[in-house]
């Protein structure tokens, strides 16, 4: 079967590209077709924010790899244009004909990334690997796994991080409630069924009209399609009461607002006072990796620092619930052992 | 184009003056936008563009710290809204780069020195086409429009009948150069190898270093030919990319700026000519090696040359003008030397867009024999006129101490022959502090009333093209780089204010470098030039009453000059007794080619 798995990352210099790297290496080991690409900027050498060196791409020969016209190396031959823009030129399908490296310019928007995941899968590439950016999640719904980097980047301290990745896994395993992805909130009980013209809850106003059509119908579900903000959805569990099903879209479009602590709280607090949480749809969370080193700006330019990676390693660990690894102190084992898992799933 | 719905939001504390800037665009192409105030929240951002139902979310980020984090916060929001399938996100700012853009998942970045027009582009879905440089990214021509018509009647009669008298003169003469400008042409057009007999002919009017090189393989001069990796790295370079040049000019049209190349190596001569085409240059001239010129006959192939000039072969000069741009002017000088005729030949085989020819001055200051070189001359004019190369009249002499009214004489009679015999010439004025001027002091107060009078004064007696060189600001520039490049683009903006057709531009190190000229150094002058371009717009500079007196006193006495030339009977006899420039003003007939005038 063919599938996608991201990396990602809960802040810049967590160490996707690390992780990317050495599934790149196993993959090619396991003689497994692979395709590439990024949701945003990755490979240059050195990084336009920090000036710090980035660790390269390296492609074995035959990876095909989906990036803007732009950003091809001579030893990527193209295969294919496609009309999926970026900030830095148009995509396309290349073919690294000899072993070399890339730079990754890839689809920003989930449409996008569904586009060229198909693409890629179609020119053979039975995993496809999606290069995240930033802290940014949302696009990865085209994909059908995830591994999220974290680390002292994000925050410096270890219990924090373990807190944040736990609250992460838990959205992750809200059940699944499979609907028809309507993309409006909308309330539904026995007075019928009423739609707002609102994409997502983005706003307490929103949310007391909400709760107010919620009333008038007896709503037995509400469907909370997009984001949430913390605010509006604490507006709006506060006039809710009854038993009630709360359907969000997916577990990373309620990380898209960057604050998954405060979310799943508030998830947390809407379930202890009886209302079912689901999501419609979702994808795997298979692992998370973790990376104790840290840019610091020293004397006007950055620097790297390390804090100590088996505090970090061990917390992480603890909170996660799903397998956590630092992919340079421990290798790719299970980190890699995930993602054939789901190849072999699938 | 249907009106769209544009979402100004300022992702900043406070900065918010490049988004008004594009809303001013926007409005005025009649779309309808709305502008944030700064410093909301990215929630608040995302449901204002929901709430207007916008297709087009412009942030603005002017502050570098903590740029990424927000702004990736709000492309992850918009996309879990679902807004990013039909709502297109551009991002502007001091601190904004494609790459980031790209990286922090926007559709577009805008960086420092963004026009208000490419965001308009992009928010109606069209890709932005900068202004084409050149005339709508071709080559202008710089002498359309002008008549050459002579505006004063006596001074008409006196050009005329001197120009005539000087073709013929020459036309029942002959040189060695001559001769080989008609041999090359032969050999141009003969099958390859087959030459042989041609190249033994041609080789009759060579000086033997030159009949050393095609008989013994010994390349003349400091020379030697490029080897093979380096032809391919030429070859390549003609197929480069196209550059995206940054402008020049501000509003004007006018004037085509010039550099000078001339490294003495083929492929630094095209990595020159790339910097200047890169800082909006519009057009080139080649330097030849001074040797070369006081050295009958050319050499063939391709050959780098240890000092300055590069050397006149079709190899070299065709290469290094299939590397230009094509909107780029391309200039081979023939003015002065002993292969002019045979040098416009290689020029219009190579595809040159322009030459300069100026037999006064290359007999008074650059060393070559009057009567030989009104010969040549006027077998160049003659090429320039069939080959359909428009040329400038150069008039160095000024700098040898000639005042410019003579200098201008000589440009006069050698514009008027080009006429004679149906060639475009250019008239190039020096914009310079000459030995003249600084002995009688025309310039003590300021630059402005002398370069002005002198564009005043050619303009009242001819309808021609002006091209200021060359380079202007000659005899101002110091060793320090600052002024030079400063003072270079007061002369550029003085010529400028002239509405002039061209100039020509040294770098700050070319009066000092005593050798080898640094590409940075020609970013100078053209940056500097470009900023007093911007400066001055389509406003100018305001020479005090003197420059029209002095206009007044040059045509006078230009006039005089011309009739005390035709009085002397020939131009050649004119030259000998210093009438256009003598030992008095620093200018002695040249010696080089003497005795090689010969009767058809
Ligand atoms: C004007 C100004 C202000 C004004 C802003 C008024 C306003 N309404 O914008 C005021 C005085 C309020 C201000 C305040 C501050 N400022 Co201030 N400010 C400037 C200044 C002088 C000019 C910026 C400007 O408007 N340029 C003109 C515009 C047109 O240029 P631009 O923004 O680059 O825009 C162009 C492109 O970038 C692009 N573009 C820009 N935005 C967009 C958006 C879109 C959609 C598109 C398509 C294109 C686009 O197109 C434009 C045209 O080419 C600069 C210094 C300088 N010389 O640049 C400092 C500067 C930007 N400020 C600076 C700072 C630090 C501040 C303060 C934080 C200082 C302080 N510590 O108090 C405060 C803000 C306080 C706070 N609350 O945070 C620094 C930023 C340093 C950095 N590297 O980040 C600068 C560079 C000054 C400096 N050297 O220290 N500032």
């Amino acid at each position: 079967m063919k599938l996608a798995v991201g990396v990602a990352g809960t802040a810049k210099n967590t160490g996707k590209t690390t992780v990317l790297r050495v599934l790149l290496a196993e993959a090619a080991a396991a003689g497994i077709p692979v395709g590439l690409t990024s949701i945003g900027y990755d490979g240059e050498d050195l990084d336009h924010v920090t000036g710090l060196p980035k660790p390269r791409i390296a492609v074995p020969r035959g990876t095909w790899v989906a990036t803007a016209q732009t950003a091809l190396r001579p030893e990527l031959e193209v295969a294919e244009s496609t009309a999926v823009e970026t900030a830095v030129g148009r995509v396309a399908l290349a073919r690294a004909v000899r072993p070399g490296r890339a730079v990754l310019a890839g689809p920003a928007t989930a449409g996008g990334l569904t586009e060229v995941i198909a693409r890629l899968h179609r020119r053979g590439a039975r995993l496809v690997l999606v290069d995240g950016a930033f802290g940014r999640l949302a696009p990865m719904t085209a994909a059908d796994g995830l591994i999220i980097a974290t680390g002292a980047a994000r925050h410096r301290e270890p219990k924090l991080l373990a807190r944040e990745a736990g609250a992460i896994a838990t959205l992750f395993r809200l059940p699944r409630w499979p609907g028809d992805g309507h993309p409006r909130l909308r309330v539904s009980g026995p007075g019928g069924e009423r739609v707002l013209p609102y994409p997502a809850l983005l706003d307490p106003a929103w949310a007391d009209e909400l709760a107010a059509e919620a009333a008038a119908v007896g709503a037995r579900e509400i469907h909370l399609p997009g984001s949430v903000s913390r605010e509006a959805l604490g507006r709006l569990g506060s006039q809710l009461d009854g038993p009630l099903k709360l359907v969000f879209s997916h577990p990373l479009h309620l990380l898209a607002p960057g604050e998954p602590l405060a979310v799943a709280e508030a998830l947390a607090a809407l379930a202890g006072r009886g209302f079912e949480l689901g999501v419609e749809r979702g994808l795997s969370l298979l692992a998370f990796t973790i990376n104790p080193r840290y840019p610091v700006r020293a004397g006007g330019a950055y620097q790297w620092r390390a804090g100590d990676g088996g505090r970090l390693l061990a917390a992480v660990r603890q909170a996660a619930g799903v397998p956590v690894s630092d992919v340079v102190a421990e290798g790719p084992a299970v980190v890699w052992a995930e993602v054939q898992r789901l190849l072999g799933r699938q | 184009m249907g009106e769209r719905r544009v979402l100004l939001a300022p992702l900043d504390p406070v900065h918010d003056v490049g988004l008004k800037m594009v809303k001013r665009a926007l409005d005025e192409a009649g779309h309808a936008t709305i502008l944030l105030p700064p410093d909301l929240p990215v929630e608040e951002i995302v449901r204002r563009a929901v709430e207007h139902q916008v297709d087009t979310v412009l942030v603005g980020r002017t502050l570098g710290y903590n740029v990424p984090e927000e702004l990736a916060r709000l492309v992850d929001v918009m996309e879990a809204t679902g807004l990013r399938s039909r709502v297109r996100l551009g991002v502007g700012g001091m601190a904004v780069r494609p790459e980031l853009a790209a990286e922090l998942g926007f559709d577009r970045g805008f960086g420092p020195g963004t026009t208000p027009a490419e965001a308009v582009a992009f928010v109606e879905g069209r890709d932005y086409q900068p202004p084409a440089p050149g005339e709508g990214g071709r080559k202008p021509d710089l002498t359309a429009g002008y008549s050459y018509r002579v505006h004063d009647p006596g001074i008409a009669r006196t050009l005329e009948t001197i120009a005539a008298g000087t073709v013929a003169w020459a036309r029942e003469r002959t040189t060695p150069g001559v001769e080989r400008a008609r041999i090359r042409r032969q050999l141009l057009a003969a099958d390859p190898g087959s030459g042989a007999e041609l190249r033994q002919e041609y080789l009759t009017h060579c000086d033997p270093r030159i009949q050393a090189f095609y008989r013994e393989g010994v390349p003349a001069g400091r020379t030697r030919p490029l080897r093979r990796e380096e032809i391919l790295a030429l070859e390549s370079a003609a197929g480069a990319r196209r550059l995206e040049p940054l402008r020049l000019r501000h509003r004007r049209s006018r004037p085509a700026v010039f550099v000078q190349y001339g490294t003495g190596c083929p492929l630094m001569d095209i990595a020159h000519n790339r910097v200047g085409e890169g800082w909006g240059a519009d057009g080139l001239v080649h330097f030849d090696p001074s040797w070369s010129a006081r050295c009958e006959g050319l050499m063939e192939g391709y050959h780098t040359h240890e000092e300055d000039g590069s050397l006149l072969t079709l190899e070299n000069l065709s290469a290094v003008g299939a590397a230009r741009q094509p909107w780029t002017l391309w200039q081979v000088r023939a003015h002065r030397g002993l292969n002019t005729p045979e040098t416009v030949v290689l020029a219009a085989a190579a595809g040159a867009d322009l030459t300069k020819v100026n037999m006064v001055y290359g007999s008074l200051g650059a060393g070559t024999d009057p009567g030989r070189l009104l010969v040549d001359g006027v077998e160049c004019l003659a090429l320039a006129a069939e080959f359909g190369l428009p040329l400038d009249v150069v008039t160095n002499e000024e700098l040898c101490g000639v005042p410019a009214a003579k200098a201008f004489a000589g440009m006069l009679i050698v514009a008027a022959i080009a006429v004679h015999l149906g060639a475009r010439p250019l008239l190039q004025p020096l914009f310079c502090l000459s030995p003249d001027v600084m002995v009688n002091g025309q310039m003590d107060d300021n630059f402005l009333d002398y370069n002005a009078a002198k564009v005043h004064a050619l303009r009242a007696i001819m309808d021609a093209p002006i091209w200021p060189g060359a380079p202007i600001g000659f005899l101002t520039h110091t060793e320090d780089r600052v002024q030079s490049a400063v003072t270079t683009a007061l002369h550029a903006a003085l010529a400028s204010s002239l509405d002039v057709d061209a100039i020509t531009i040294a770098s700050t190190d070319e009066a000092y470098s005593g050798g080898a000229i640094a590409a940075a150094s020609r970013v100078d002058t053209l940056r500097a030039t470009a900023e007093a371009f911007r400066f001055f717009g389509s406003a100018g500079m305001a020479p005090t009453g003197r420059a029209r007196e002095w206009a007044g006193e040059l045509v006078e006495a230009i006039g005089r000059i011309l009739e005390a030339v035709l009085a002397r009977g020939t131009l050649e006899v004119a030259l000998y007794q210093g009438l256009l420039g003598g030992p008095g003003d620093g200018a002695y007939p040249g010696r080089a080619g003497r005795g090689t005038v010969s009767r058809r």
